[in-house]
């Protein structure tokens, strides 16, 4: 008898496990017919719009009826709230609706993960129709097959954000198709040592700022400033167990839209070069080599600098430190001696010059998922258009987050944080420049108004083109472990030849060694031959 | 036993009182499952060439292609040697110093001295190794440390750049390793130690024992149990590496490389800038399969020997 009640139980159970399972399902289907539904009516929507050619008191009206595009928002631990995003999101509507027909939703990313979420909001079929990727490039959500290809909306949709980017397009190419877009910002910056001003000042020494400065002009001035300040003062900051200063700063280098795990072309040797090398068997690097070596040597670089950890502007604070290689573009000096609390002097290194890599930081796709990719594509156009969507998705709203101080009639702002508010504290920042065109938002206190137009005057000056700007190495089933087992080499030496840790009387031969075994002369074969291919179709 | 009708009844009463209990089971077994056993299905993703439009199942395969990247570099003898070599000394010595705790441990009379004992062994393994690595950092760096400033210098020594010699590491490594997980590995067997009978120790002490003798011929055979399943299941993870340990506190540092990359530490670096995931599951179904096969091997020559103790 017990033993029926017992099997009645579980009968029962099993019953009521099948029926929660079927809700559940239930549930899916149900929603999946709404959303199908909606998806529906959403086309129906853009196709009345199209034929009534943007009758505006029509679309302003038919907010039923518009397409919802949702698009990433980084946060950098500062989310929102729910209330705080909708603002934004109805001002930007208040533009979108008349201007395209459709309605934006923020969807927050924390950006330690926005790669795996990305992946993860896709694979699963969330909504999400504009997708960022930070410094990573296209390529993996490319053979993931996660994103769309953009090029049959480009020459419909794509006018302002073509016009405004000109050759930094480049950088969303892959497999010659158009992937990405990135955002609006300086088309190159230029490279070199950022050296504390003070110093400077009190060795006496004069910089040129006309002048690209060698590595051994450099050692030179911090002969003088070392022997000057002695024992515990170091003069580069910045080295850390990831550095590759070569690469990074010094060496004009396109790494061809990947690393230069898969070789790259030595830009100094000719703007023309189109032949692929292994960067670090070249004469340059040895050079480069042996100039951090005596460095360290010498005691201008301190002996753990390739097992740091701490951010160069963290070193420089601290006072022991003359400055580091960066960026010597108009507003890097200022910025960096602003966080460090001392002011800081380019001295210049290495010239401006385009390359596809350049471009890959920032780049905007479309999910396969998305229900209206052309949408999509036409809101991501219109944040590089002439309006404030993208100072919007930046900063919030006026009178909220910011107040303008100053405003000129080529429309650049000069803005403050309202009275009591902070970055920290604003009820929306985005601290990612991730939205649009950069040199169309406002510059904060204490930029002058001018900022963007130097900047705008300094894009068009830059003539130095890489000869491969658009071409990305695509990387093939056939190289793929190649092209990691040299990745992992090349994390391995350059930090510590950055640092000038090792001589590079044996280590350079080591690091070549180590590079050849993992099969870094295929990769590059197989680099150059797409490199060819592109060339010749070009 | 002896009739074919008397088994079945038997069955049959055992199955009624069995019932209960499997339910009671249920949840925890379907738990299980659901955590245990159904991720096990990724392990095709090392064998595939993932595309997400295609979804997991219909991605193609593409074999053992995922694998090769592990053994590709010149690495690949050091990143293996590294891995089983560390693993190794850390099981034997591990067990070594925590048995050794917790022997002393046990001896201490006052309990609440015994107590704030246990709390300071146990502490360093509370901490992150992120900490740890700066710690670490604070003795060995070559112009800030303590080791080079407070010791080598008053003996009127030279100092030691030490995150420039490859030398010092498996020792280095191997003691911050000791420090921090002795405390726990010394818990367990200071439990078993406590379960073990005080009437043991009286009739040894009865047959004149020493201290020694009684930790000889009582403790340690008691212990023999505990002892084996720690070691059988820590040599399931003989491929696996602790990734603070061997990435936070030699910092990355790439001249160090040689004596503190692990299968783990390569595999970051290898795939740090790609979302691979084929190639990084890969190494894991690899280092889980090895793990198995010794979890497999050991037991059957802990079984050789003595039937008694094996696992299974």
């Amino acid at each position: 008898m017990s033993q029926k009640k017992v099997n009645r139980k579980l009968i029962l159970a099993g019953g009521m496990a099948a029926v929660m399972v079927m809700s559940l399902s239930a549930c899916n289907s149900t929603s999946d017919t709404s959303d199908s539904s909606t998806a529906l009516s959403e086309t129906a929507g853009t196709e009345t719009v199209e034929t009534s050619s943007q009758a505006e008191s029509e679309a302003s009206t038919g907010n039923e009826d518009s397409y919802n595009v949702v698009i990433e928002w980084i946060s950098i631990g500062n989310t929102p709230s729910e209330e705080n995003l909708q603002l934004v999101e109805e001002a930007i509507n208040e533009i979108t609706v008349p201007e395209i027909n459709c309605t934006v939703t923020l969807y927050p990313v924390e950006i330690s993960s926005l790669k795996n979420d990305t992946a993860l909001a896709i694979s699963t079929g969330e909504k999400l129709d504009l997708v960022v990727s930070v410094g990573t490039g296209v390529g993996d959500l490319v053979t993931q097959g996660l994103i769309e290809n953009l090029d049959p909306y480009l020459a419909d949709y794509g006018r302002d954000l073509s016009s405004c980017l000109g050759d930094a397009l480049a950088g969303g190419y892959y497999d010659n198709s158009l992937y990405g877009v990135p955002n609006a910002y300086i088309q190159s910056e230029k490279y070199g040592f950022l050296a504390r001003t003070d110093l400077l000042d009190k060795y006496g020494i004069v910089i040129d700022s006309e002048k690209l400065y060698t590595m051994d002009e450099l050692g030179e001035i911090f002969k003088t400033v070392k022997e000057g300040e002695g024992e515990g003062f170091y003069c580069v900051a910045g080295l850390t167990s990831t550095s590759d200063l070569f690469t990074e700063y010094l060496g004009t280098v396109d790494k061809l839209g990947a690393t230069t795990a898969s070789g790259g072309l030595l830009l100094a040797d000719s703007w023309d070069n189109t032949t692929i090398a292994n960067i670090y068997s070249s004469d340059q690097y040895k050079a480069f080599a042996n100039s951090t070596y005596n460095w360290a040597q010498a005691g201008y670089i301190p002996s753990d600098a390739a097992s740091n950890t701490d951010d160069g502007s963290v070193q420089l604070q601290a006072g022991n430190y003359f400055g580091r290689f960066f960026y010597t573009t108009e507003g890097a000096a200022s910025g960096m001696g602003e966080q460090i609390g001392y002011e800081l002097t380019n001295i210049e290194m290495s010239p401006p010059y385009k390359t596809t890599d350049r471009y890959q930081n920032i780049l905007w796709s479309v999910p396969v998922t998305s229900e209206d990719p052309q949408k999509a594509f036409e809101f991501l156009n219109l944040l590089y258009a002439d309006n404030d969507i993208d100072t919007l998705l930046m900063y919030g709203l006026e009178g909220v987050t910011y107040n303008v101080v100053e405003e000129n009639s080529n429309g650049d702002k000069v803005v403050d944080f309202v009275e009591g508010v902070t970055a920290d504290t604003a009820p929306y920042f985005c601290y990612a420049g991730v939205y649009g065109d950069r040199l169309s938002w406002p510059v904060w206190v204490p930029n002058s108004i001018s900022f963007n137009e130097s900047l705008r005057e300094f894009n068009n000056s830059v003539t130095n083109i890489s000869p491969a700007l658009g071409y990305c190495f695509e990387l093939t089933d056939q190289v793929s472990s190649k092209y990691s087992a040299a990745f992992s080499v090349v994390q391995q030496y350059t930090p510590i030849i950055s640092a000038g840790s090792v001589d590079p009387e044996t280590s350079l031969a080591e690091f070549e060694k180590a590079l050849e075994d993992a099969g870094i002369q295929d990769v590059i074969a197989e680099n150059q031959k797409q490199l060819d291919e592109w060339l010749a179709e070009k | 036993m002896n009739s074919a009708g008397r088994p079945k009844q038997k069955k049959k009463i055992r199955w009624r009182q069995v019932i209960p209990i499997y339910i009671l089971a249920l949840p925890g077994v379907v738990y299980m499952l659901c955590n245990n056993y159904l991720p096990m299905f990724g392990i095709i993703i090392a064998f595939k060439k993932l595309n997400f439009s295609k979804g997991i199942i219909a991605s193609e395969w593409n074999g053992l292609q995922n694998f090769q990247f592990l053994f590709q570099s010149s690495t690949a003898f050091t990143i293996i040697r590294n891995t089983v070599l560390y693993n190794l000394v850390f099981i034997i010595l591990g067990n070594i110093l925590a048995i050794l705790c917790a022997i002393l441990l046990n001896e201490v009379v006052h309990r609440i001295s015994a107590r704030i004992y246990q709390s300071f062994i146990l502490l360093p393994f509370l901490m992150s190794w992120v900490v740890i690595g700066y710690l670490g950092f604070a003795f060995l760096s070559a112009d800030n440390g303590m080791i080079n400033n407070s010791i080598l210098e008053p003996l009127g020594k030279a100092s030691v750049n030490w995150y420039n010699e490859p030398k010092y590491w498996p020792f280095i490594l191997t003691m911050v390793q000791m420090w921090k997980t002795t405390g726990y590995m010394m818990i367990i067997y200071y439990s078993s130690i406590l379960g073990i009978s005080k009437d043991l120790y009286e009739a040894a002490v009865v047959d004149g024992a020493s201290k020694l003798q009684q930790i000889t011929s009582v403790t340690l055979p008691l212990l023999k149990p505990t002892i084996i399943v720690l070691v059988v299941l820590s040599m399931g993870r003989i491929f696996t590496s602790d990734f603070g340990l061997f990435y936070q506190v030699p910092k990355n540092t790439g001249t160090l490389y040689s004596v503190t990359q692990t299968i783990d530490v390569y595999v970051y670096n290898a795939l740090m800038k790609r979302s691979d995931f084929g190639m990084s599951s890969a190494a894991s179904v690899f280092q889980s399969l090895v793990g198995f096969v010794t979890v497999l091997v050991t037991n059957a020559i802990v079984r050789r020997k003595s039937r008694e103790n094996a696992i299974f």
